[in-house]
């Protein structure tokens, strides 16, 4: 059993309901390959970086679960067929320092966790960076 | 004589904050490691290490292919385009 995250990005096309019941059937493939959820956070719709399909925005969904390796193939062939998942990236988590930071995302995701603030989001300006040139 | 030094020292940022991973969903992380068109910063520019700058590289690359953050922003997409 490894840790997976699992993201994908849903047609903005959906309503509120084929949403919720398209993550609900994601869930049950999940657990239905032995898989256990162990969370999961709504990003919600955003708009994308660029077009994916005509479409300029999209509804992301991220789950954090543990399964079989084999069954991700089963998982990612399910995403690939469906017509309502613009994209998809599952990510394995298996280092020290990727575990740990795993668990801390888990419970981000169940609310045990708040997010802290962490760098201050400064964009880098032309003037910091010419020198040592000369 | 030296020249006086006109810059700050650069020093990493992450290190400085005490990151141990940078997740890609988190675009607060990796805003200043990326160029005005969205292209990965060099470390001789940020001042990153070398083991946050392979953090970020990872991370960008990621939020690349989920659509977070563009490949590329080309004379159309750069006014309309802005990381929010």
């Amino acid at each position: 059993m490894k840790n997976y995250e699992q993201i994908f990005i849903l047609k903005p096309s959906l309503s509120a309901d084929e949403i919720t019941t398209k993550i609900a059937s994601i869930k049950d493939v999940i657990i239905n390959n032995g898989g256990a959820i162990l969370g999961f956070k709504d990003i919600g719709m955003r708009r994308l970086a660029y077009q994916i399909d005509r479409q300029t925005r999209g509804y992301f969904g991220v789950f954090y679960f543990t399964i079989e390796t084999n069954a991700i193939l089963e998982l990612e062939r399910l995403f690939r067929v469906s017509e309502d998942v613009l994209k998809f990236m599952t990510i394995t988590y298996e280092s020290k320092i990727e575990l740990k930071a795993f668990a801390d995302m888990v419970d981000v995701a169940n609310g045990k966790k708040i997010e802290e603030k962490r760098i201050s989001g400064r964009l880098p300006r032309e003037e910091d960076y010419d020198d040592e040139r000369e | 004589m030296a020249e006086k030094r006109k810059f700050k020292k650069r020093y990493c940022k992450y290190c400085e904050a005490k990151i141990d991973y940078i997740d890609y969903k988190d675009m607060n992380l990796y805003k200043h490691s990326l160029s005005e068109r969205y292209k990965i910063m060099p470390r001789r520019l940020t001042g990153n290490c070398k083991v946050h700058q392979d953090m970020v590289t990872d991370a960008i690359k990621r939020a690349r292919h989920i659509a977070l953050v563009p490949y590329i922003v080309d004379r159309k997409q750069v006014t309309q385009y802005s990381l929010d």
